[in-house]
């Protein structure tokens, strides 16, 4: 067995039990705080808001700030289709699949145009979005939830854009692209495990 | 003092408590404290904007809104304004559009009439001094956005544009998220 063959069963055999921020409901609490937990409750979308930094810092700018940008705006809007119960199929696989190719992309050093990276980010954010306004609370302060959640979101952007800045670095570049290997094979496990329930 | 803590009324009666109630309400109130910051991050960002010209109709305005509020007056859509205001200048600094002068005044007006509007037509009943109160709600803007704006203008780095612009958008998809909570109604 290689070294990316063990990492991905350790990966499998470990995730499962922290992959759980949109599965077992709504963290307790009201308000900001619920809302601010709800990120940060789930690894999938640690690693997938972890990797939209790390992607945008590996890009350069603009994407460095449109790519954190885009991406709370179309959750938002994800989270509003959530609230008002538009349909949509599959949310769970979308999150984990969001972390597949968003890590991937980090690791093969892919650069497309601003506009294309753009879409693709604000294309899994609808997902994110989806899953936090479905999950929404009931009596909770929709003000402080929602500023709690955006905030959360947005920290971990900016934890990933620093995490970027590793590239700064002599062979940076290897270690950022280690990285967005490391959180593509998460993802794999992640989908795998959805897959398999 | 430790045998008597009645007697020590550190933040005792001033007869400003109202004025003080009023000035502080956006601090309390995270829709009226997203709307500020939106405001100052705007303003702040934006040179050409008439800035004492727009502060003074935002604070004028408050006051008009607070006053109409403590006579009982409900300005429709107030508290809309005040959502959708904060939605708008979040997309107005993510986007670092800046406004024509009279669009700004205009905007500056709407913005406090609803503001103070919202602020005071809830509290009439529990407040003892209106007009304290209601100035309170005027200058409560002004300090509110001006710290920002000064704060804004003051940091000119080039992170401080891309910060402006992701608290834009943060602002923005705050309230887009409390704008379809309000639409969708309780849980």
């Amino acid at each position: 067995m290689n070294f990316s063959k063990a990492l991905c069963a350790a990966v499998v055999l470990i995730v499962p039990s922290l992959a759980g921020a949109h599965e077992a409901g709504a963290p307790a609490g009201n308000g900001f705080v619920a809302g601010f937990m709800h990120p940060i409750g789930g690894l999938d979308h640690i690693l997938a808001m972890l990797a939209v930094g790390m992607w945008g810092a590996q890009l350069g700018n603009p994407a460095i700030w449109v790519l954190p940008v885009a991406f709370p705006l179309v959750m938002a809007l994800g989270g509003v289709a959530g609230i008002i119960g538009v349909p949509l199929p599959s949310v769970e696989l979308g999150i984990a699949i969001s972390v597949v190719i968003l890590g991937a992309m980090i690791a093969l050093d892919r650069r497309p145009p601003v506009a294309v990276a753009g879409l693709l980010v604000a294309f899994f954010a609808v997902f994110h979005g989806y899953a936090h306004g479905v999950e929404l609370p009931g009596q909770t302060d929709a003000v402080a939830y929602s500023a709690g959640f955006v905030l959360a979101t947005g920290l971990i952007h900016i934890a990933g854009i620093g995490i970027g800045f590793v590239t700064e670095l002599e062979h940076g570049m290897r270690l950022l692209r280690a990285g967005g290997a490391a959180i593509s094979l998460t993802g794999v496990a992640l989908t795998w495990r959805l897959l398999g329930s | 003092m430790a045998l008597a803590p009645s007697p020590s009324h550190a933040h005792g009666s001033t007869n400003l408590g109202d004025f003080y109630g009023g000035l502080m309400q956006p601090l309390f109130h995270f829709d009226s404290l997203l709307l500020l910051i939106g405001f100052g991050a705007w303003v702040g960002q934006n040179v050409d904007t008439p800035r004492v010209r727009t502060a003074v109709a935002v604070a004028a305005a408050a006051l008009v809104g607070a006053a109409l509020g403590l006579v009982g007056i409900a300005v429709p859509g107030a508290p809309w304004i005040v959502r959708c205001g904060a939605l708008a200048l979040g997309l107005l600094t993510l986007a670092r559009l800046d406004l024509r002068p009279e669009l700004c005044l205009l905007l500056g007006v709407v913005l406090g009439i609803g503001q103070g509007n919202a602020a005071s037509i809830d509290e009439r009943q529990t407040v003892a001094q209106p007009i304290l109160y209601a100035l309170g709600l005027a200058f409560g803007p002004i300090l509110i956005a001006s710290w920002f704006a000064a704060l804004v203008e003051n940091l000119k780095a080039t992170w401080m544009d891309i910060a402006l612009r992701v608290l834009g958008s943060w602002i923005a998809a705050v309230c887009l998220l409390v704008t379809a909570l309000a639409i969708a109604g309780p849980r």
